[in-house]
């Protein structure tokens, strides 16, 4: 479905992506893991074209979409729900969710509107909030307008960054688990986490980034094993690890 | 001083307020849209007015059409400044962009001189000149035109923001630009949108003041200046403000001339201008710290 080959990428002067080659499968989960600031998410605004690569290339399905701006990626399939949500604050819970429907000019009125009341069936808090401003939602509810608002896009490939930043445990897990009930609706996942241990549960494939480079890649369980990995995300102490 | 005086005073404020009011709306949707002060602002109320006295004057048309084909023009010269002059440069700090649109501004002042030359040039008024009194007050009917016109104008405004997907579109761009980008939303479409609605806004401040001021080559600067005293005051960026600002500036002006001195009147906006930033930068209704 996507895949990178040999991204690199900078903000400014200062390298950010060194060589980043991965590939997403359709109907898989796929999950970058590493420490803040690794690059984890230059990778996702790369690939939805709010940065350029320096060079590499993105292939989207059979199509090189390497430097496309980011409108007709969206129009190609990508929806990128970016870190901190990014709700339209001063906007109502509804316009923030049509907005998300923007790029779909070929779309009827009726489909939009059909697609509207999905969403609001999948998160019925966005239904009882729809004429609110989204900045007074809380942080839960923002996030779930975020990934509503992408979906309204019908994505093919969604991409999540750090859908579970500064939620409280349960409201993470209850997003993680949309997040898995929506592979199992056939869509792609592209997802960054730092809480390593929650991505790599619902993921079926990882990649761990470390200072823009991917150092290790393997399925999800691989990874949830490595001794590596659980001494430096999954936050296991040596002494675990060797008993 | 009688208080009859003073409505007097008041009313005639609140008809230049109402241009001011436009122009200040102008200078917010590019704002908005951009983060950059667009200095070529009153150079579009300077083309709404010549145009229409040279459409009427030379090709004989009537007031609405020549009226029309002004807006039209005025809103072409805002879309080919965006494409001409901001666009190749949007990369730059908006300090750049501010200094571009400065030039611009003195660019088609100077192409106006050329083509219309130093005359001034009157445009009837559009119905009439018998004043109207309002309680013991006179207001000439050209004043409720520029009042309809500002009103008319701020309801289509709000309209188009609030009911629209493109105004949801361009508010989402002023909000949080990567995010209304990762929707589609193509961010330079929505900086021409706004370049070509501040320059038809400001064209229609200029055809219905040209009747009461006259229209010349060179009135864009002054008016420009004063719209953006206006903007300050409403708080830049807020479409109310803006009309909330252009009044009570038009009013103050007014009421500053009338009762100190008429020498002081251009004085006062910028006195208006200074006092705001010194005591509330974000002005009357923008919230502080706020970016959105």
């Amino acid at each position: 479905m996507l895949r990178l080959t040999s991204i690199d990428a900078s903000y400014g002067r200062v390298q950010a992506l060194r060589r980043i080659s991965l590939h997403v499968g359709a109907g898989e989960i796929v999950s970058l893991i590493g420490a803040n600031g690794a690059g984890k998410s230059t990778t996702l605004e790369v690939i939805s074209g709010l940065i350029r690569p320096d060079s590499g290339r993105i292939v989207l399905g059979e199509q090189d979409v390497t430097s496309w701006r980011p409108g007709r990626l969206v129009r190609a399939g990508i929806a990128h729900v970016p870190e901190g949500r990014q709700v339209f604050g001063s906007l109502s819970v509804e316009d923030n969710l049509l907005l998300g429907a923007y790029s779909r000019t070929r779309s009827s009125r009726e489909e939009i509107a059909a697609d509207l009341q999905a969403q609001y069936k999948r998160f019925p808090r966005l239904h009882e909030r729809r004429r609110q401003l989204a900045g007074s939602l809380s942080g839960g509810e923002q996030q779930m307008l975020a990934l509503a608002r992408g979906l309204m896009s019908r994505p093919k490939l969604l991409m999540l960054d750090e859908p579970s930043l500064g939620l409280a445990p349960i409201i993470a897990h209850q997003v993680l688990a949309e997040v898995k009930r929506l592979r199992d609706e056939g869509l792609t996942v592209l997802l960054v986490e730092q809480n390593a241990r929650a991505a790599l549960r619902i993921a079926d494939r990882g990649y761990v980034v470390e200072t823009g480079r991917i150092v290790l890649e393997g399925t999800a369980q691989d990874l949830l094993d490595n001794p590596e990995v659980q001494r430096a995300y999954l936050g296991r102490a040596y002494g675990e690890i060797w008993e | 001083m009688t208080a009859v005086q003073v409505w007097q005073f008041f009313l005639s404020g609140l008809t230049t307020g109402g241009t001011y009011a436009l122009i200040a709306l102008g200078f917010s949707l590019v704002y908005n849209a951009t983060g950059v002060i667009n200095f070529a602002q009153g150079e579009f109320v300077m083309l709404g007015g010549m145009i229409t006295a040279a459409a009427m004057a030379a090709w004989g048309l009537p007031l609405w059409l020549a009226a029309l084909v002004a807006v039209a023009i005025t809103t072409i010269v805002g879309l080919v400044l965006d494409r001409a002059a901001i666009r190749p440069a949007r990369h730059s700090s908006p300090v750049v962009l501010v200094i571009i649109t400065v030039g611009a501004s003195i660019f088609i002042r100077g192409l106006a001189s050329i083509i219309w030359g130093p005359d001034e040039r009157p445009l009837p008024a559009f119905s009439g000149d018998t004043p109207i009194v309002i309680l013991g007050a006179t207001i000439t009917p050209q004043s409720l035109w520029v009042l309809g016109a500002t009103l008319v104008t701020a309801l289509i405004m709000w309209a188009v923001f609030e009911y629209t997907i493109v105004g949801k579109a361009m508010r989402a761009c002023a909000i949080n630009p990567p995010a209304a980008q990762l929707c589609g939303i193509e961010l330079s479409r929505m900086v021409s949108w706004s370049f070509a609605l501040a320059a038809a806004i400001g064209a229609i401040a200029g055809i219905v003041l040209a009747p009461v001021t006259m229209a010349q080559y060179n009135v864009g600067a002054m008016l420009g200046l004063k719209g953006f005293c206006a903007a300050i005051l409403g708080g830049l960026g807020n479409g109310l403000g803006s009309i909330l600002g252009g009044l009570v500036l038009g009013v103050l002006e007014a009421l500053g001339a009338g009762l100190i001195s008429s020498q002081y009147k251009d004085a006062i906006a910028f006195i208006v201008l200074i006092a705001m930033l010194l005591i509330r930068p974000s002005g009357i209704l923008g919230r502080e710290g706020s970016d959105d």
